[in-house]
């Protein structure tokens, strides 16, 4: 049972690429989409703000 | 136009002569190898030169506002753009075509292999000045021009470093470097059609 | 058509419908593409185990030639139209095209690692794809080079298109040049050849690398729309 467990993570030895580049796009992708959303989030603060304050110079 | 400058070709061969000489000091005096590597040294040190007075193809008449009556001229646009690169390649390309065959020797290049680098100079120098045009005029009124140049044209340049450097390579083997100078002539037409609507199209954006 | 979408408003209104839809399809065909491509499919023959290198390799470089001729069809919207959606798309397709052309040639790397004995080697198809990556590169600084922003739109766009003839070189270096890297076996005329166990956790990725790619141009696009209109409110301000 742990052998086969083992077995299925070397991968005939190749595991080691294998795992990389799986884990490899995961982080790039990941990394990606957070750096995206914070940005969108940031954005929607920014304009937030700026609106709050033009409603009060308009008052 | 470009003739005014005189000054500016010397300092172009100047470049091209140092960068060449600079490899047989870092890389060893070793013939064998000199030969095996002159042909890319030539073509590298060659594409440094054409971009090295690149970001000057368009900027003084940017700069002084002359580009805009270039742009509202009856002339279409493209010859006037296809003018400045001949211009470009007769004051830069030109004339390190003419020393090449003292950096030949430096570098120990055989009588077969020297005369295809020729050819391929003669057919490559010209579509590096028709890219580079576009890439000069792109960068007009860019902040830090002359880093940005090279990183938006020197990717563009590969292919006809590539395809020059395997005809000459393809020749000190002994086998016929035919199929790539017919590749590097076509990049040339390819060129000479294509780059100066692109350009005639970068510098029209850029003056408005 | 092109009209229609080109209003901010609009455009605004399209995005945030798409947006959980395609997140959906991006989660759920990504999670069932992985089990399908760890565990699901059998090895190889002849490449044992390493296939499985595939199914992020592929889909990753498909994106990158797909976010490259989406940058490019963006980029000609905005010259010939001068719609600002056109921008915005073009200016937010960039970054994650640059991050699918890395990850091609980075997975392609540890693929090529096992298989042909060197993590890089100076093929037609690997340094075109490098010098896609270089493109991507360049455009993003560019667009960033100028104080007039519409400048620096504008002269991106044009890199972008004269870029595209890129594309096809990609597309057809291993069928025009001998190389270590295998021609296409799944984009053929006469069908793919390529096993149907192999072929299902393929598609899956790749369906999933289109969608998360929808998905994040989605967010970037309505963050761009965001600063745009900050940018807008803050010229306003500064002139009362």
């Amino acid at each position: 049972m742990l052998e086969s467990i083992y077995n299925y993570f070397i991968m005939d030895g190749y595991g080691i690429f294998i795992w990389v580049a799986f884990g490899l796009s995961f982080v790039i992708l990941a990394g990606l989409f957070v750096q995206s959303i914070r940005l969108f989030r940031s954005s929607e603060k920014a304009l937030e703000d700026l609106q709050i304050q033009v409603r009060q110079d308009e008052k | 136009m470009a003739f005014r400058n005189g000054t500016d070709s010397w300092v172009v061969v100047m470049f091209f002569m140092i960068v060449v000489i600079l490899f047989p000091l870092g890389v060893g005096p070793e013939p064998d190898i000199l030969n095996k590597i002159s042909s890319g040294v030539i073509w590298v040190a060659a594409l440094l030169s054409a971009m090295l007075s690149m970001d000057r193809l368009f900027h003084v008449d940017y700069d002084d506002g002359s580009l805009e009556l270039l742009v509202l001229h009856p002339q279409p646009l493209e010859f006037i753009v296809l003018a400045k690169v001949l211009a470009h390649w007769l004051t830069t390309g030109l004339p390190l075509i003419i020393v090449s065959p003292l950096l030949a020797i430096f570098l120990n290049m055989d009588i077969s292999s020297y005369f295809v680098l020729i050819i391929t100079l003669f057919l490559g120098t010209p579509t590096l000045s028709l890219i580079g045009s576009i890439g000069a005029a792109l960068i007009l009124g860019a902040r830090r021009s002359g880093a940005l140049l090279s990183l938006i044209i020197l990717p563009l340049f590969i292919p006809v470093l590539i395809f020059g450097v395997s005809a000459v390579e393809a020749s000190i083997l002994g086998v016929s470097s035919k199929p790539q100078l017919l590749i590097l002539g076509g990049l040339f037409l390819l060129s000479s059609a294509l780059c100066p609507i692109a350009s005639a199209a970068s510098l029209r954006q850029a003056i408005e | 058509m092109i009209n229609y979408f080109a209003n901010p408003t609009r455009f605004l209104k399209i995005a945030k419908g798409l947006q959980p839809i395609v997140a959906l399809i991006a989660v759920g065909s990504i999670l069932t593409g992985l089990y399908y491509s760890l565990i699901q499919s059998p090895p190889d023959y002849q490449q044992s185990e390493t296939v499985r290198m595939m199914y992020v390799h592929v889909p990753a470089a498909w994106m990158a030639m797909f976010c490259y001729v989406a940058l490019a069809g963006f980029s000609s919207v905005l010259l010939i139209w001068r719609h600002i959606v056109a921008d915005i798309l073009a200016k937010s397709t960039a970054p994650i095209g640059a991050c699918f052309t890395f990850l091609a040639l980075a997975t392609g790397s540890l693929w090529g690692k096992p298989m042909w004995g060197t993590w890089w080697v100076w093929d037609a198809r690997l340094t075109s794809v490098l010098i896609l990556f270089l493109l991507y590169l360049g455009y993003m600084v560019l667009y960033n080079a100028f104080d007039d922003r519409s400048r620096g739109a504008r002269a991106a766009a044009i890199l972008s298109i004269v870029g595209v003839i890129n594309v096809p070189i990609i597309k057809f270096s291993v069928d025009w040049w001998n190389t270590l890297h295998q021609p296409a076996s799944v984009i053929k005329m006469d069908g793919p050849a390529i096993h149907s166990s192999m072929l299902t956790p393929l598609i899956l990725m790749a369906v999933g690398y289109t969608s998360l790619f929808i998905w994040i141009l989605l967010i970037r696009a309505r963050a761009e729309l965001n600063l745009q209109k900050v940018h807008a409110l803050k010229i306003r301000l500064a002139k009362v």
